[in-house]
């Protein structure tokens, strides 16, 4: 007597035979892909590259403010160590650069605190719009990830549509941040070297609005974003007599702000 | 410059920062957001980028950029709407404003 076919065994048990043991549908449906060898550390390493492709640009860009800060804390007579620590524990250039000056000319701590806190506001929105992004995330990632968020990782995390699953976010996040980190770091310390010979007006000086025209434009794909990125142009223009840069958070408030009063607008209009 | 004073400076800008950058995200009830706070958030990249471009390309006390530095960005936008490649935009925004300082502009 032969041998039942899988077809014959499903027929007399009255299962489908996908679902029976022994067949290889059954142990293809049985092994998650996820769970098979390489194939999650693949997934991971895919995340890192793309974030150091993404990244690398991005260094070209900070490379002429990092070494302004350098220059700074070389004028302010700032400790070499007690310097470059304050550029890996705040890793927010425009806020190091104004609590050492502030600090130099004798400020108190209650005002470099408040301008600390208008120049790093934007932050705040960034952390909500990203808050869907660490949800679900582990509780380490939550409280420790933010501390990398600058313009930049939040512009690339935010123009990719590929970190939706939390284990890609985390690692992309992870590389693109710590990687613009050592970047960063580096070049605040060759600032301190050779940021004199560059100069002030140079050349370079164009890299970080030229990074983030690149972060905008392909954005622009809509009225709507078109109309709200015009705004906090304008709105920026028109608040830079705000003291302690207190212009830049109000411009991104603004243009938010009528962003969304204009969808209802618009929407009627096109109907 | 007294390292102690620094030390402790450092250490509260940094604590002011983090809760700015953490706060929402931890507190934030994001499966609960109504539809237009989630709607502006959306916004938020697009907002932040167009001002910061503003912002970068002013000085400090608010003067106008040079010619050469308006002609990098303008420059930069028709890369970016061309070939979408950081790299490209920001080689061609330096190049074009290298090209300007040395015409004089």
């Amino acid at each position: 007597m032969s041998t039942p076919t899988p077809t014959a065994r499903a027929a007399a048990s009255g299962r489908s035979a996908r679902t029976l043991p022994g067949t290889s549908s059954y142990a293809l449906r049985r092994t998650s892909a996820r769970s098979l060898p390489g194939t999650r550390r693949d997934a991971r390493r895919d995340a890192s590259m793309d974030a150091l492709r993404d990244v690398g640009p991005v260094t070209l860009a900070i490379g002429p403010f990092a070494m302004l800060v350098g220059v700074t804390m070389t004028e302010l007579e700032v400790p070499l160590v007690a310097g470059h620590l304050s550029s890996l524990l705040i890793f927010s250039g425009s806020v190091q650069l104004a609590a050492l000056t502030l600090l130099h000319a004798g400020a108190g701590l209650t005002a470099i605190l408040v301008t600390a806190a208008v120049l790093a506001a934007r932050l705040l929105v960034y952390s909500a719009a990203l808050a869907p992004r660490f949800s679900g995330q582990r509780a380490w990632f939550r409280w420790l990830g933010p501390h990398l968020l600058v313009d930049q990782t939040f512009a690339l995390a935010t123009a990719r549509t590929d970190l939706t699953d939390p284990d890609r976010f985390r690692r992309y996040w992870l590389t693109a941040g710590f990687s613009l980190g050592a970047v960063w770091m580096s070049l605040v310390g060759l600032g301190t070297a050779i940021g004199p010979v560059i100069g002030s007006g140079s050349a370079l000086e164009v890299t970080a609005p030229a990074l983030f025209v690149g972060m905008l434009v392909p954005r622009l794909r809509d009225g709507r974003t078109v109309a709200v990125a015009v705004i906090a142009a304008v709105a920026a223009l028109a608040l830079t007599p705000v003291p302690r840069g207190g212009g830049l958070p109000l411009a991104i408030a603004a243009a938010m702000t009528l962003g969304t009063v204009l969808r209802p607008v618009q929407e009627e209009a096109q109907r | 410059m007294n390292t102690t004073t620094l030390l402790v400076a450092v250490g509260s800008v940094t604590l002011v920062v983090w809760l700015l950058r953490v706060a929402p995200i931890t507190l934030l009830p994001t499966d609960r957001l109504p539809p237009r706070a989630r709607a502006a958030l959306d916004l938020t990249a697009p907002a932040a980028m167009a001002a910061l471009i503003v912002t970068t390309l002013l000085g400090s006390h608010g003067e106008v950029a040079p010619v050469g530095h308006l002609l990098a960005v303008i420059v930069a936008a028709v890369i970016a709407r061309l070939s979408g490649h950081l790299g490209w935009v920001v080689v061609g925004a330096v190049l074009t404003a290298a090209g300007a300082d040395a015409l004089g502009w």
